[in-house]
């Protein structure tokens, strides 16, 4: 956990912090009278294209499932002599 | 090509992820900088030095860009990064933070967790939590990657680079750090270390942990926790293994009361070897479990500590 003071304006994310606010029918209906202005990212002289090309999707390896052991000393006998990780 | 690595650092010295980081490095091929940012990093630079494959050690030595802030690291950055065409770093929590703004800054997009090189602009990257592996291709001027370290073997320790100051330039009147709280401990770093023992929600409370505590210490083993086990409060964020946590890839990874959700899975299922310790003999960590214990952990754990 880190803290530290940000000047503003300032844009954070937050995973499982706050309570999402569900507007209420009348305010949706109230916030379509709003005006509502269109705007490109042309209109603020910003180029979106991405320089990035998705060239394939595959599979990743799949892990495949292995044993069941019976005991602790089986399983401490497998980690030393099969998978020699002990 | 040029390339430059920014260093991970671990409580002022070089972490072991620099290593795999500039073995990233070698695969893109060209040659290879690291920048060593930090306050009293010499030791850090010397180290950096000694990677195999290293031409030059840049480091930027200053109050400033200590606990590497990323808005005094970025501003560093920004200003090297003309002299290379790609800035790589660790996808840990300090790579995740500086490099997205340096990308910003250049206006280039990021490519993260990259886990294989096929050429200088082509790399494999996991999407959809590792469920799919994506080849992309970079067209910017400036390729700014952060590496999935468990993806390239570290480098030799051979080398002797040279190590040459840069000046101090960043100026940092946008953030200034106030405390970092991490769970102490004399234990092995999560990202790096050879064995893994990692708690769930079965745990039933954090207390029970120290269950963990003996075998984590009979083999060297670093401790990790499943996302439910953090949440219900049993452990401290930075122990959460998985899609949201750290992402690890041990010799051994035991898994003691973990169901083995896929976001789980994402975070250790590069494991050499997998060891799933559960009571419910249905739960879907067994599928990709080398070695499944059924039983009660609170029996399972006292015995396996004395018999280890
Ligand atoms: C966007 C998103 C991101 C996420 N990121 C992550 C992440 O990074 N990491 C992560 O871990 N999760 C993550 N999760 C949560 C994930 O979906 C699961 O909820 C979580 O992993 C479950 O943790 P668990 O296995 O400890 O708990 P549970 O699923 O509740 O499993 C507990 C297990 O303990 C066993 N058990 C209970 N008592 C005993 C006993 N006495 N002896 C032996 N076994 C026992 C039970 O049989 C059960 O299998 C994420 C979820 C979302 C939606």
């Amino acid at each position: 956990m880190r803290s530290w003071p940000k000047r503003l304006p300032t844009c954070s994310l937050a995973l499982t912090s706050n309570e999402p606010r569900y507007a209420k029918l009348p305010d949706i209906m109230k916030a379509k009278k709003k005006p509502l202005d269109v705007k490109t990212p042309t209109d603020y002289g910003v180029e979106v294209a991405s320089k990035v090309t998705l060239l394939k999707v595959q599979s990743p390896a799949e892990r495949k499932g292995g044993i069941k052991v019976a005991s602790v000393d089986e399983l401490i006998d497998k980690l030393k002599n099969e998978a020699k990780v002990l | 090509m040029s390339i430059l690595v920014l260093a991970d650092l671990h409580e002022g010295q070089l972490a072991g992820a620099t290593a795999h980081v500039v073995a990233a490095a070698q695969a893109i091929g060209g040659d290879i900088d690291v920048l060593v940012a930090g306050e009293g990093v010499q030791a850090a630079a010397d180290a950096a030095a000694k990677l195999d494959g290293v031409r030059k050690v840049r480091v930027a030595d200053n109050a400033v860009y200590a606990h590497q802030l990323a808005e005094p690291m970025a501003a560093r950055l920004v200003e090297l990064a003309g002299d290379y065409t790609h800035v790589l770093a660790s996808a840990s929590t300090p790579g995740k933070n500086v490099l997205p703004r340096l990308a910003a800054m250049k206006d280039v997009s990021q490519l993260s967790d990259v886990i294989g090189v096929e050429s200088a602009d082509t790399f494999l990257r996991p999407i959809y939590a590792g469920n799919a592996i994506a080849t992309v291709k970079s067209d910017d001027a400036l390729t700014v990657i952060t590496v999935r370290t468990t993806a390239f073997d570290a480098v030799g320790q051979g080398g002797s680079a040279a190590v040459e100051a840069v000046a101090f330039a960043a100026d940092n009147s946008q953030s200034s750090f106030v405390k970092e709280e991490l769970a102490q401990s004399d234990r092995p770093e999560l990202g790096g270390a050879k064995v893994v023992i990692s708690g769930g929600r079965g745990m039933g409370n954090g207390e029970n942990f120290k269950l963990l505590d003996g075998i984590a210490d009979k083999l060297g083993a670093a401790i990790g926790a499943s996302r439910a086990a953090v949440d219900a409060g049993f452990v401290p964020n930075d122990m959460q293994v998985g899609q949201t946590g750290k992402i690890v890839a041990p010799e051994l990874y035991i898994a003691v009361g973990i169901s083995g959700a896929i976001q789980h899975l994402a975070g250790m299922k590069d494991s050499k070897v997998i060891v799933a310790i559960n009571k419910d003999d249905e739960a879907p960590i067994f599928q990709v479990a080398d070695y499944g214990l059924v039983g009660d952990l609170f029996e399972i754990l006292p015995e396996l500590e004395s018999k280890l």
